[in-house]
């Protein structure tokens, strides 16, 4: 039993309490949001499109951690890591806390830009798709590399290809609003499914233990 | 003692950590700070009453901290390897490595 098994075995504990699909849930209903608003700024306008999703999210967040108070912990179990892998989680934490503070400020100044006219985002520039695919990619990398979930690496790409290719679909009259309800759309699709499959899998094979008070 | 007249490295290994069940209880509470028992039933394979009785002999040498409380109405137990086990752990690794490497080549 080497070092490396046991680093092996913490991973595979790390994953079995915490990848239980629920996070792809919460993952898709924040990219659901970069589909829906674009359809939604057209009655609402800019602002409130955008502006609504924030308790949608909450809400979605929330009901994610009842979920696995309620309905997957009791079955998986939990566990408390130790210093280091605690440690490479709140490194997590501020990577994202900073991706995702660089990501709203982008936002804002295209926001601000395009209401003050002196950002043209329906001309020629990719520099917005451009700067969001990066932005996502750099935080599911993270993601990947502190978790050890190497599908968050698929998420990332495809996440920063889809403005992109949103960007193309429009350009080439194929698709409104920049293409995003398709390509966001998909993408949570895709994610949202995988999460839902990974959570009724964990379900299945974690049934509710019968006499847990034996212990 | 070993044919060869030197001691064998295999009578210093602790019974209490060599017992399988309790060796995977104990590696996977060594890779861990603390997992409550539904965990543990998972990971390891054992039954309740099983998990019970290990515990009960781990807790006997002081290897694992056990902590009951409630959680609402339902009773929820955390365990956790004391340093006492930790170190057992790391001898009982060292000394299993050393006898290993001392096998002959075939």
């Amino acid at each position: 039993m080497t070092d490396h098994d046991l680093e092996a075995l913490e991973q595979h504990t790390f994953r079995t309490v915490t990848d239980d699909g629920l996070w792809d849930v919460w993952i898709a209903a924040f990219f659901v949001m970069f589909a829906v608003a674009p359809v939604l700024s057209e009655t609402m306008g800019d602002f409130w499109s955008a502006g609504i999703f924030l308790p949608v999210w909450l809400a979605v967040y929330l009901a994610v951690r009842i979920v696995r108070l309620r309905v997957v912990n009791p079955r998986v179990g939990t566990v408390r890591f130790g210093t280091n892998r605690r440690r490479r989680l709140r490194k997590l934490s501020v990577v994202m806390l900073i991706v995702n503070v660089l990501a709203a400020v982008l936002g804002a100044v295209a926001a601000i830009g395009v209401q003050m006219e002196w950002l043209d985002l329906g001309g020629g520039s990719i520099g917005y798709p451009l700067g969001l695919g990066i932005v996502v990619l750099v935080g599911f990398t993270g993601a990947a590399h502190v978790t050890g979930i190497p599908r968050y690496y698929l998420y990332g790409l495809m996440l920063a290809i889809a403005p992109l290719t949103g960007e193309w679909l429009w350009r080439e009259d194929l698709a409104p609003h920049h293409g995003y309800p398709i390509v966001f759309g998909g993408a949570a699709a895709i994610i949202l499914i995988g999460g839902i499959v990974r959570f009724i899998a964990v379900l299945r094979s974690h049934p509710l233990p019968k006499h847990p008070a034996t212990v | 003692m070993a044919p060869n007249g030197q001691t064998d490295p295999l009578s210093n290994l602790d019974p209490v950590v060599h017992a399988p069940a309790r060796l995977k209880l104990i590696t996977q509470l060594y890779v861990v700070e603390a997992a409550d028992a539904t965990f543990l039933v998972n990971a390891t394979g054992l039954t309740w009453g099983n998990l019970a009785t290990h515990l009960r002999k781990l807790e006997e040498h002081q290897y694992v901290r056990i902590n009951k409380e409630f959680r609402g109405r339902k009773p929820h137990t955390t365990i956790s390897l004391t340093e006492r086990g930790r170190t057992a752990f790391q001898t009982y690794r060292s000394t299993m490595q050393a006898a290993l490497d001392d096998l002959p080549e075939p």
